[in-house]
């Protein structure tokens, strides 16, 4: 058993979000909220399950298909983000595990240090200067920003794999996507059920949760004033120690 | 269900085997630093592989996280700040570091993991984590203001709920 440590020491610089959070449309989101708490009960929680519960020699694969059929438009988007390095990872990928690892089915590229670079259109508009735009909740799709929304479309729309994938690619992508959603789903169950059903307001925790871990892919992070300083003015310490 | 963390860096450090290393924290006032943020991370993650390498019941597994999170965590920090309590200022002369570490389990792709260390109560503990970008301590705040605000903002009834 391994249990190493530290990346790395740096000067402490902590963002406090919630200063950050713009969602003028909250009342129309909070219902598509409740339609997607509706839908993840319904379906994808179930499937989750069943996923959860079959071995890894199935789903595993079905994942693996999946991330392999949207490498060619994560390539598009290197591409357009000037990430020459990122596309040209994500082109071995896509050639290796296309070819050796049988049409994506098995991950041969990472076990040869070919990590997957992953990055969509919504990224290559904050790469372009495009602002993040107010918080949005899209059906079915869930948390978003009015540019990753429009990123979203564009990757639906899009898609380099019609061009450069195989016919099994093109014809099965979109299913073994939804069914690696429910591998995803049920690998992450305390997750998400803590998240969706356990917490007082899962609306606002998921909107946090988004909008934090979207901004640190992006490497968006908050100003330096919104710090979280445990010796702030503002925070009495008295009775609780 | 309970997996193993495993956290890794350049150097990996093995843990397996007899408990080598007692934390010894001290008590007194100190300038905290890097190496001191760094052990604190180092004992936390020992402690908490221990634990979970014991195999024993989960309720004996949270009373010893409970232990843990007592010693290594700012508990009275959090609380207040979880709460949102707005008030007076705590001395303003203490030192915060930010400790990165990669989270490696078996079957995921890694995570970050910051832990934020602080030598407020006069010793190092963590006041904060954020696991790939998001602020456990926010998060938590943001919970506990939506637990009020469905009581009407009433921290009486708060407590009799969740006692």
């Amino acid at each position: 058993m391994t249990c190493g440590v530290i990346v790395a020491l740096t000067a402490c610089s902590v963002g406090d979000p919630t200063a950050l959070v713009n969602d003028p449309h909250e009342t129309a989101n909070r219902r598509v909220h409740a339609f997607n708490k509706g839908l993840d009960r319904s379906v994808l929680r179930p499937a989750g399950q069943m996923a959860a519960a079959t071995p890894d020699a199935f789903t595993v694969p079905i994942s693996n298909f999946a991330d392999n059929a949207g490498m060619p438009s994560a390539v598009a988007n290197g591409l357009l983000q000037g990430n020459i390095g990122g596309a040209a990872t994500n082109t071995m990928r896509f050639v290796v595990n296309s070819t050796v690892g049988v049409g994506g089915l098995f991950d041969p590229a990472s076990a040869i240090g070919l990590q997957e670079d992953d990055t969509d259109f919504g990224e290559t508009l904050a790469v372009w200067g495009v602002g993040e735009g107010a918080y949005i909740e899209l059906p079915v799709f869930g948390p978003s920003t009015q540019r990753d929304a429009i990123g979203t479309l564009v990757d639906l729309v899009f898609d380099p794999l019609d061009s450069t994938g195989h016919d099994i690619q093109q014809d099965y992508s979109t299913i073994a996507s939804g069914l690696g959603l429910a591998v995803t789903r049920g690998q992450f169950m305390d997750t998400f059920d803590g998240l969706l059903y356990e917490s007082a307001d899962s609306y606002s925790q998921a909107r946090l949760a988004y909008l934090q871990n979207r901004r640190f892919e992006l490497g968006e992070t908050t100003p330096a004033d919104q710090e979280i300083d445990p010796f702030a003015d503002d925070l009495s310490l008295e009775g609780f120690e | 269900m309970m997996s193993n963390l495993t956290f890794s860096r350049r150097h990996f450090m093995t843990c397996a085997g007899a408990a080598a290393l007692t934390s010894v924290l001290p008590t007194t006032s100190f300038a905290l630093n890097a190496s001191e943020a760094e052990g604190l991370v180092n004992n936390a993650v020992r402690d908490i592989n221990r634990v979970i390498a014991s195999g024993a019941s989960v309720n004996s597994m949270v009373n010893s996280f409970k232990g843990i999170f007592d010693r290594y965590a700012d508990t009275a920090y959090l609380a207040a700040y979880a709460l949102g309590n707005d008030g007076r200022s705590a001395s303003n002369a203490q030192k915060q570091i930010e400790v990165q570490t990669l989270a490696i389990l078996p079957g995921q792709s890694p995570f970050q993991v910051d832990f934020h260390v602080s030598d407020r109560p006069g010793r190092p503990v963590f006041f904060n984590l954020i696991v790939e970008g998001i602020n456990m301590l926010l998060t938590e705040r943001a919970e506990i203001g939506a637990l009020l605000d469905a009581r009407g903002g009433n921290l009486d009834a708060l407590i009799r709920d969740i006692s």
